[in-house]
């Protein structure tokens, strides 16, 4: 990832390699493209946008250059995900590093937040234990997400992220609305809504919730699960186990089939991941 | 769908945050960004980056909410086979050829619509092969390239099903090598990785077993790089478990083939592990009967 990344310069590299005349990447204006392009000038994100079209270049390509198409924490959160299975990589710890790097001199309330909660995340890590955030943190992280009438990515996240470390009365009033969000936005954030979902029922799992059950299993789809970017159908899989085993018999049939095709594949982090998991609600 | 101009969403999600236009400026001036907010200026693009820290905004949020153009990657990847759709090719077509200037030259549109047309026109006869001159086309304007972008890359990989393996292989290490896969975030990893899995497969129905090892030992290299993963790792096992099965056949080479595969109906949805196990049994790989016998 390059540190400061010369948009102009990007674009016409792309521009030329690709045989694109200025006329055919900008035909209202090709010398405000040229400008753009040798730094001179800066130019609309709509014209951008139309330039992009044009020559095939997606923000997803932006991204692979420069952090700044990036948000901090949904990078972080991103990372935090995907690493699930093992929390105890070297690339947490490098993942929370960037993030504190890249918010060096950030101020404000959500990034007091942020911070309060990967510190959360990070000593549970550390020592094992699970230690609520701090009463005012989980009454702001709630204010925020009740004010918030139309959540993105970063409300998702942020609830994901905290739910371990909150109690359960305050997790499951902020994941009720969540649930209301969800059904005003479809399924447009459908990934980061499932993500929530599942740590959520994991949460309550863990924690012997009487509610778990007709909380979560509802909101429990198969459809929403995006099997290639980082999602697989194991962690539905062992939830639908959970929810849905009559007894207690049953329950471990089926997860032991499960823990036998983890092996099958060698997923052995993912195998350990479900199996501490199965501990925690069993005890 | 959620629809609204960026002026629009920033302006809500600010009085939500319970911020002040102070907080969110940036490098603008208020007076600025109150316009900018009201929709009476366009600002430079980077605007969204400065709002990222104080209202948790995110480009991919631009890109659900149809701000950016990003979502037409959804209709590119309707063009890899188990989803291929022709309605879709044809949308994605009709856009390219909207976006073209007459007279002018673009290299990216006129390989792009000369490889759907071509995608279009396999599906209609039902061609397991590119025409020549398309595959010439495209290792031409590859050589050209020192990166890929997405929509190249999901070009390149769509019609690596098409093209000898030798071919396809080339392309997909190509976009390996300038990957900087030391560095690269998970997620390109994970697609590259994927990208030679369609290529290894391509290579076991030549019975091209040295490039089939040849790519799943670079793959391996790529998997130890990324987080556990059952898709792509599901692809990996797989593929080792065919070239084991193709080239020393044995009961128990054969049953973990079935083995690996059945794990699939926990990975993929219904559908496509369904279209998985009929495909393995049309290259005849496995039989229907293995499968009963281990549902």
């Amino acid at each position: 990832m390059e540190k400061s990344f010369a948009i102009g310069a990007f674009f016409k590299k792309y521009r030329e390699q690709r045989r694109i005349s200025l006329r055919a990447a900008s035909p209202d204006s090709p010398s405000t493209l040229s400008r753009f392009e040798n730094g001179q000038s800066r130019i609309s994100g709509e014209r951008l946008r139309a330039v992009m079209q044009r020559e095939g270049i997606r923000y997803w390509d932006m991204q692979q250059h420069s952090d700044q198409y990036l948000s901090p924490f949904k990078q972080v959160a991103d990372l935090l995900y995907l690493e699930r299975f093992n929390m105890q990589s070297e690339r947490v710890d490098a993942a929370v590093r960037q993030y504190k790097t890249r918010t060096v001199s950030a101020t404000g309330r959500l990034q007091e937040l942020n911070m309060a909660v990967l510190d959360a995340v990070m000593k549970a890590r550390k020592t094992g234990v699970t230690t609520a955030l701090d009463i005012e943190i989980q009454q702001d992280i709630q204010r925020v997400l009740f004010a918030s009438r139309d959540w993105i990515i970063y409300d998702y996240c942020l609830l994901r992220l905290a739910a371990n470390y909150m109690p359960t009365d305050v997790l499951k009033r902020c994941f009720k609305r969540a649930i209301v969000q969800q059904d005003i936005s479809g399924s447009e954030y459908g990934d980061y809504y499932l993500r929530l979902v599942e740590q959520v029922s994991l949460v309550l799992l863990c924690r012997r919730d009487a509610e778990v059950q007709t909380l979560c299993a509802p909101q429990l789809s198969d459809e929403l699960v995006n099997r290639f970017d980082g999602e697989d159908g194991f962690t539905i899989h062992f939830l639908n186990i959970m929810f849905n085993g009559d007894t207690r018999a049953e329950v471990e049939t089926r997860l032991s089939e499960m823990s036998g095709m983890l092996k099958t594949l060698g997923l052995v982090e993912m195998d350990n991941y479900f199996r501490s998991y199965i501990e925690l609600i069993y005890g | 769908m959620l629809s609204q101009p960026l002026n629009k969403l920033v302006k809500h999600l600010r009085h939500d945050r319970g911020l002040t236009l102070e907080e969110i400026r940036g490098q603008w001036t208020t007076a600025t960004m109150s316009r900018f907010e009201r929709g009476e200026i366009d600002l430079a693009d980077d605007v969204a980056a400065q709002l990222q820290v104080p209202l948790g905004l995110d480009y991919e949020d631009l890109i659900v909410r149809h701000i950016v153009s990003d979502e037409d990657l959804n209709d590119w990847q309707y063009l890899a086979s188990e989803m291929w759709s022709a309605d879709h090719a044809q949308v994605i077509l009709n856009q390219l050829n909207k976006l073209a200037v007459p007279g002018a030259r673009n290299g990216f549109l006129k390989v792009a619509s000369a490889v759907i047309e071509e995608l279009l026109r396999i599906h209609y006869v039902g061609s397991q092969n590119m025409k020549k001159s398309v595959i010439n086309e495209l290792d031409k304007y590859l050589a050209n390239l020192s990166e890929f972008g997405r929509l190249e890359g999901i070009l390149f990989s769509v019609c690596t099903e098409y093209v000898p393996a030798e071919t396809g292989w080339h392309w997909v290490s190509r976009q390996i090598e300038m990957a900087n896969v030391a560095s690269a975030p998970p997620q390109l990893t994970r697609r590259l990785i994927s990208f030679g899995a369609n290529v290894a497969e391509r290579a076991a129905i030549e019975q091209n077993f040295k490039l089939m090892r040849g790519i799943l030992d670079v793959l391996w290299k790529l998997d130890a790089l990324i987080p556990e993963n059952a898709f792509q790792r599901y692809n990996l096992q797989l593929l080792e478990a065919l070239f084991a099965d193709l080239t020393t056949k044995s009961a128990t080479t054969h049953r973990r083939l079935i083995e690996v595969t059945r794990t699939g109906r926990i990975i993929f949805s219904a559908k496509s592990h369904e279209s998985m196990v009929r495909a393995t049994i049309k290259q005849g790989w496995a039989s229907a009967a293995d499968f009963n016998a281990m549902m």
